[in-house]
């Protein structure tokens, strides 16, 4: 498994449609071979592991400011960093005693259990969340994430089903539940869900767009079924809505990245170097070659998207950065990369590769994706 | 000790009192109070119980200890003293609970059968399926079926459970360097008075700081049984400051805001069951601090009538040195040197009337509180043997049962021990995974019920509540048991039972229940603050299940023996009471009631609509819808009933779910009602401008001050607002009139004088406007201050006892004479005149009393001073009446014709508020002054 010994991440792969296609299109099988490689999940710079010296200075602050979350929180990272888990596990117990509704502590908790290889027990701490929050958003939000990293998905779907009852009107947080309804397999509600937020006149074209691009991913799928069954007319009147939805360079597109992450009002950004060596990020969103980023979103959760429609020969390299948070100063962001090549043929597949950064200005590279000739 | 027959709470709807008509049937027909005929066949133990046992063995007439344990054989008699006690019969012979000061005889017949008579206290036996209270009569032994009465058997349930910690205090303090510092609890006082069937309850504690060190104390309280905490006060900077009722959130924002500043808050909050905590700073080194708490609680009904009952019997042991004084209605009923005796503080109100319906007008309408019974001759009993039983037992283990932890436990261990050896259970674990114990159902041994206890407390309470799964999973084991021996299976849920994962719209969990469930019923212990009604306690009523909110272990295993008794219990389910469309009326949720229990409604009528004469209680018997009428007739006026409504009120939005809403509402109410909620605090701030710097209303001095004018008990809501008083109140002796402004459509007014007379009053309509009367007073009465007692009969029969006092003065005002030249005002003079006490008066106000003169005068100052007019006659021969400017200080400006060439004559005179008066000339010099 790459990155740092996480073993509560789960990456997945599924391929859409593969074989179905009957027709000589653009969803004709792609020419070009492209190789994808997950590479880490967390970010190696600030990961060495802490000296005792440090934590042994880590625990004399603790005992002397009981209530100070950061030191706690820098002492359970610290053992869990040393490999240290029974430690962790200790220091983290000890601080839910006195911190019971603090959800980074529960989670940390979970990731204790999981790395222990408890798998149910990390999954009743994680669920304890929404047990003593159980109408806070942000705490079904958070609960979601967590489960859609540890793969289940299902889970995730019911907190985001549990979350969208609890405020209805919340466009991102329908953009998730349908995003997780899509990757459950269930097509026609998640379909449903993206036309629900594209048609609503109080969607946020930050939201819009991207929801969009999920409907024409949809719609392009529902294509290839109907030619599978050559039902033309009803392929044809499929491409007239992916047509209808406006999107830049269609449906079909060599590499798509989409990130998201959980944390309210923190800013995480999507960065891709491409094979020349032009870095696509918020302050530079078109590239040479036809590449670009859609939306720059500083104000939680996500999505943000990288579309390159001809990918070039050479390497592109997937990276997240932590920009900012305006909350505190251990406050994590956690998210997926989706990751989807040859979107709309007949080939798409797609990586689903979760990520955490723990500060500021901390940056993880999640995956490369070689193109071959 | 007297161990009382308390008053059940169960759930919502009973209330009790353990007050129902008494059925003398043994069970199954059969008296067991009979003579034995032979010793009992079986060595006997103590299993638990806080008292003193002694036995006396056949053949022989002394007493000897039964040490808990130790089984003895051959035992023809049983006493105990200084608390009850538990016993095994042995030889599966049954189990006895002995009342504190029991005596019995105890033995068999020819049979083998167990006989037992009572010659004082009380006791219960159970053998098999028999459950048998017995208690004397007229020299005789008398007995009832505890599932007829199962109120009355609470005495027992208490040996089992120990005594629950409340109405005394404990301080805990620290030093500045946050060591544990010592502060002893010196004295406690109580002052109550009867509200209807409620008690209002004063309690002062007073702690001593004998160390060198200013402390910072946490004050912990834990409150009595069903009572309603309505008022705080606390001793700041020697003075009792009144504290306010103030949404949680803005008391946390103050409170942190003024503590930061370094001043003396003190808040007041929920800590957790029965507890409130409060924060104490600064106790001063070498002083006291003195906390005082107000709440109303129900008075209890036992089988010798009712009491007023404060409990002192569970004292911590650093606290038991406090001395302890009780007044009820102004009389002192107990006062002794310390709280070793371990012992509740028990007034009986003999015969005093309590009445069955009590009413009270607030702004926004009336509010209606009666306890009633059901008609149980309607209900018909349940026929046949009890048959064995098969429960699955659900225990909640996700995050939030940590909160009620222990009595979850408690609980679970309750409910098992009181099922019956034929009857078989299985237990499983309930959170986002459901885990049962084993796949087999087994007999409720001690060591299977150990065994079980261990299997639930080994796994930390964590995770969200899948409901529907743990539905799902008991359906299996019912299933399961039922393939094996064909018997029905009830489910019993122990937990919060609030939905979190999985399914958790009600509608979906009703269709899980009834598709793993069938027709067995769901029977839910709901624990914790956060259990939800429309979870699992909503499943249950459906399926006519039993259902409690137990808050105390005592509570489990009332719940507990309900439980276990039920198959053989008349019973009615699904109860409620409903009352006109206008009316909001409590009960309202759906709940099982049993023979026994009494039911508490409290209804509120809008303003502006007549309360209904009736209301109607609804429910199910045998599957058939029953309605009965409850009568709100003859209702007396009584404080507090709106509160218990808004009580009701409050639990039902707490229980809500939580919505800002709802917390606004709960909010909302608690404020209104001045009665305090999860989401309200009692703030006490170091002074009146700091309540007005964070507007803060002063709603509760203004009803604490109101409450100490009113003086005794008795219905005061309708002269709310009103200052009865005395008129005059300073007298001389001879025949003055009293005037008392109680309304003019009172039926009647009628004064008790000290010395023993009565006499009723007249309404005297025109300039007076109020009831007077004329009485005389002796011309040898003593000065002082004496009470008058004034009974007011209103308009509909409420009746206001009023107790005020007035003062007997004979001695004449003496006042010092000054003249001043006024500067910058040529020609004018200013007269002062102030009241000096004289050590006549003193003696007169407290005969006896020594001391300096200087130092009586400044302590009587503000007690003797009453001059109330000085007038100067000036030489010219007019007269010069001079302003009051502060209490027993006068001043006059006076401009002679020409200035003052040598000293002149005044002539004053003085009067105070007993119109004693005092004339003399002076002769005074300008800048000189006379006498």
């Amino acid at each position: 498994m790459p990155g740092l010994g996480c073993g509560r991440f789960v990456s997945s792969v599924a391929l859409f449609g593969a074989a179905l296609l009957s027709s000589g299109d653009a969803l004709a099988a792609p020419a070009r071979a492209f190789a994808f490689t997950e590479v880490d999940h967390e970010p190696r710079e600030g990961r060495e592991k802490p000296t005792p010296a440090r934590v042994a200075e880590l625990r004399k602050s603790v005992e002397e400011a009981p209530k100070d979350r950061t030191k706690r929180f820098e002492l359970v990272h610290a053992l869990m960093q040393m490999g240290d888990l029974p430690g962790a596990l200790t220091e983290a117990k000890a601080w839910r005693e006195k911190d019971a509704y603090n959800l980074v502590v529960v989670r940390l908790l979970g990731d204790i259990y999981s790395e222990l290889g408890e798998k149910e027990q990390a999954r009743r701490t994680y669920s304890a969340i929404v047990e003593l929050l159980p109408k806070d958003l942000e705490s079904q939000r958070a609960l979601a994430t967590v489960l859609k990293q540890s793969g289940d998905l299902q889970g995730a779907y019911d907190r985001l089903l549990a979350a969208t009852s609890i405020k209805s009107d919340d466009v991102r947080m329908a953009f998730e539940l349908a995003d997780v309804a899509q990757r459950l397999g269930h097509a026609d509600e998640s379909l449903k869900r993206f036309e629900e937020i594209v048609e609503s006149k109080t969607t946020a074209e930050a939201i819009r767009y991207p929801a969009k691009q999920r409907l024409a991913q949809a719609y392009a799928q529902k294509r290839r079924e109907a030619l599978t069954r050559s039902d033309a007319p009803e392929a044809a009147s499929l491409g007239k809505k992916i047509d209808a939805l406006g999107i830049h360079g269609g449906a079909v597109n060599d590499i798509k990245v989409y990130l998201t992450w959980d944390t309210d009002r923190t800013d995480v950004d999507l960065w891709v170097e491409n094979p020349s060596g032009e870095k696509i990020f918020y302050s530079h969103r078109q590239g040479a070659g036809g590449d670009a980023l859609f939306d720059d979103v500083t104000t939680g959760y996500g999505p943000e998207s990288y579309t390159a429609k001809d990918a070039a020969r050479g390497v592109y390299t997937v990276k997240v950065n932590y920009f900012s948070s305006r909350r505190s100063a251990f406050n994590e962001a956690r998210g997926e990369v989706v990751v989807i090549l040859h979107e709309g043929t007949e080939g798409e597949e797609r990586h689903v590769v979760p990520y955490r950064l723990f500060q500021d200005k901390q940056t993880v590279t999640v995956a490369r994706i070689e193109v071959k000739p | 000790m007297r161990t009382l027959a308390k008053c059940i709470v169960l759930g919502l709807v009973v209330t009790a009192a353990g007050c129902g008509t008494r059925g003398k049937t043994g069970a199954g027909g059969e008296a067991i109070a009979r003579a034995p005929s032979a010793p009992l066949n079986a060595a006997v133990a103590v299993v638990s119980g806080d008292g003193v046992v002694e036995a006396r063995v056949q053949d022989t007439a002394s007493w000897s200890v039964l040490d808990k344990g130790r089984r003895v054989a051959n035992i023809v008699a049983l006493r105990t003293r200084g608390g009850g006690a538990v016993l095994d019969l042995g030889d599966g012979r049954g189990r006895l609970w002995l009342k504190d000061d029991t005596s019995i005889e105890l033995g068999q017949d020819e049979t083998g059968e167990v006989r037992v008579l009572v010659a004082t206290g009380e006791a219960r036996l159970r053998h098999g399926v028999r459950d048998v209270l017995f208690y004397p009569r007229g020299g005789k032994t008398e007995q009832m079926d505890t599932r007829k009465n199962v109120a009355e058997a609470d005495f027992s349930l208490r040996l089992e459970t120990g005594r629950e910690a409340a109405g005394i205090g404990q301080m805990e303090a620290r030093g500045p360097a946050g060591q544990i510092a010592p502060v002893s609890l010196a004295r406690v006082s109580v002052k109550a008075k009867q509200a209807g069937d409620y008690a209002e309850t004063e309690v002062e504690h007073v702690f001593a700081n004998d160390s060198d060190q200013q402390l910072e104390g946490t004050f912990r309280f834990p409150m009595p049984e069903g009572a309603m905490l309505t008022g705080l006060a606390m001793e700041i900077n020697e003075h009792l400051m009144e504290g306010e009722l103030v949404e949680r959130d803005k008391a946390q924002k103050i409170y942190q805001e003024i503590v930061d500043q370094m001043q003396d808050p003190a808040l007041l909050e929920w800590e957790h069951g029965n507890v409130f905590k409060l924060r104490v700073f600064p106790i001063e080194a070498k002083k006291t601090k003195r906390v005082v708490l107000r709440f109303v609680s129900p008075l209890a009904k036992t089988l010798d009538g009712w009491q007023y009952v404060y409990p002192t019997s569970s004292v911590d042991p650093a606290s038991q040195k406090a001395a302890f004084k009780l007044e009820f209605e102004g009389k002192t009923v107990m006062e002794r040197p310390d709280l070793s005796a371990a012992q509740d503080v028990v007034v009986p109100l003999g015969g005093g009337r309590v009445p069955a319906v009590v009413r009270e007008k607030r702004d926004d309408g009336v509010y209606t509180a009666v306890r009633a019974q059901p008609d149980w001759s309607k209900v018909p009993e349940p026929k046949g043997p009890r048959p064995a039983r098969r429960f699955v037992v659900v225990v909640d283990t996700s995050r939030s049962a940590l909160e009620e932890r222990d009595l979850e436990l408690d609980a679970l261990q309750m409910v098992l021990s009181e099922m019956g050896p034929e009857d078989r259970y299985v237990a499983m674990t309930s959170d986002v995974v459901a885990r049962p114990e084993s796949g087999e159902l087994v007999a409720p041994t001690a060591e299977a019920i150990a065994k079980t206890v261990a299997f639930v407390k080994r796994l930390e309470p964590d995770g969200a509540s899948d409901v529907g799964a743990a539905l799902r999973q008991a359906g299996r084991l019912a299933k399961m048991s039922r393939e094996k021996d064909g018997k029905d299976v009830e489910i019993l849920y122990i937990g919060d039972g609030s939905p979190t994962w999985g399914e958790t719209a009600p509608e979906a969990l009703a269709k899980i229940a009834k598709e793993s469930l069938g027709a067995s019923p769901l029977h839910a212990m709901v624990l914790g603050k956060a259990g939800d009604l429309d979870g699992v306690h909503g499943l249950a009523a459906a399926s006519s299940g039993q259902v409690g909110r137990p808050r105390s272990a005592l509570d489990a295993k009332r719940f507990a023996l309900r439980l276990a008794q039920r198959p053989l219990m008349r019973r009615i389910t699904a109860a409620h009471v409903v009352a006109r469309d206008a009316d909001v009326v409590f009960p309202s949720r759906e709940e099982t009631i049993v023979e026994g229990d009494d039911i508490a409604v409290l209804v509120k009528t809008p303003k502006g609509t007549e309360p209904p004469a009736q209301v109607t209680l609804k429910g199910t018997v045998d599957g058939k819808e029953i309605s009965q009428p409850i009568a709100l007739a003859k209702p007396e006026n009584a404080a507090h009933v709106g509160q218990r409504w808004a009580r009701s009120e409050i639990l039902r939005l707490e229980q809500g779910g939580g919505d800002h809403d709802e917390k606004d509402a709960v909010v909302k109410t608690s404020l209104a009602f001045g009665i305090m909620s999860q989401y309200t605090s009692f703030l006490v701030l170091e002074s009146e401008e700091a309540y007005a710097k964070y507007d803060i209303a002063r709603k509760a001095k203004r009803e604490a001050e109101a409450a100490q004018a009113r003086v005794t008990g008795g219905d005061l809501e309708s002269v709310s607002g009103r200052n009865a008083r005395l008129e005059p109140d300073h007298l001389q002796p001879g025949d003055p009139e009293i005037q008392i402004p109680a309304p003019a459509d009172a039926e009647s007014v009628v004064v008790v004088f000290p010395f023993g007379e009565s006499k009723v009053a007249s309404y005297e309509a025109g300039n007076v406007n109020a009831w007077t009367v004329r009485f005389l007073i002796d011309r040898d009465t003593p000065d002082g201050t004496y009470k008058v007692k004034v009974r007011i009969t209103h308009k509909g029969g409420a009746l206001e006892v009023l107790e005020l006092p007035y003062v007997v003065d004979t001695k004449k005002p003496t006042v010092n004479v000054s003249l001043h030249a006024v500067p910058g005002r040529p020609g004018t003079y200013e007269i002062r005149a102030s009241q000096t006490i004289t050590m006549a008066e003193i003696q007169g106000a407290n005969p006896g009393v020594q001391g300096q003169v200087g130092d009586l005068r400044k302590r009587y100052a503000s007690i003797l001073t009453d001059a109330y007019r000085v007038e100067v006659r000036l030489p010219d021969g007019a007269t010069m009446p001079l302003t009051a400017v502060r209490l027993g200080e006068f001043r006059g400006f006076w401009k002679p014709d020409a200035p003052l060439a040598g000293p002149v004559t005044l002539h004053v005179v003085a009067v105070d508020r007993a119109m004693n008066q005092n004339e003399s000339d002076v002769i005074l010099s300008a800048s000189t002054a006379g006498k």
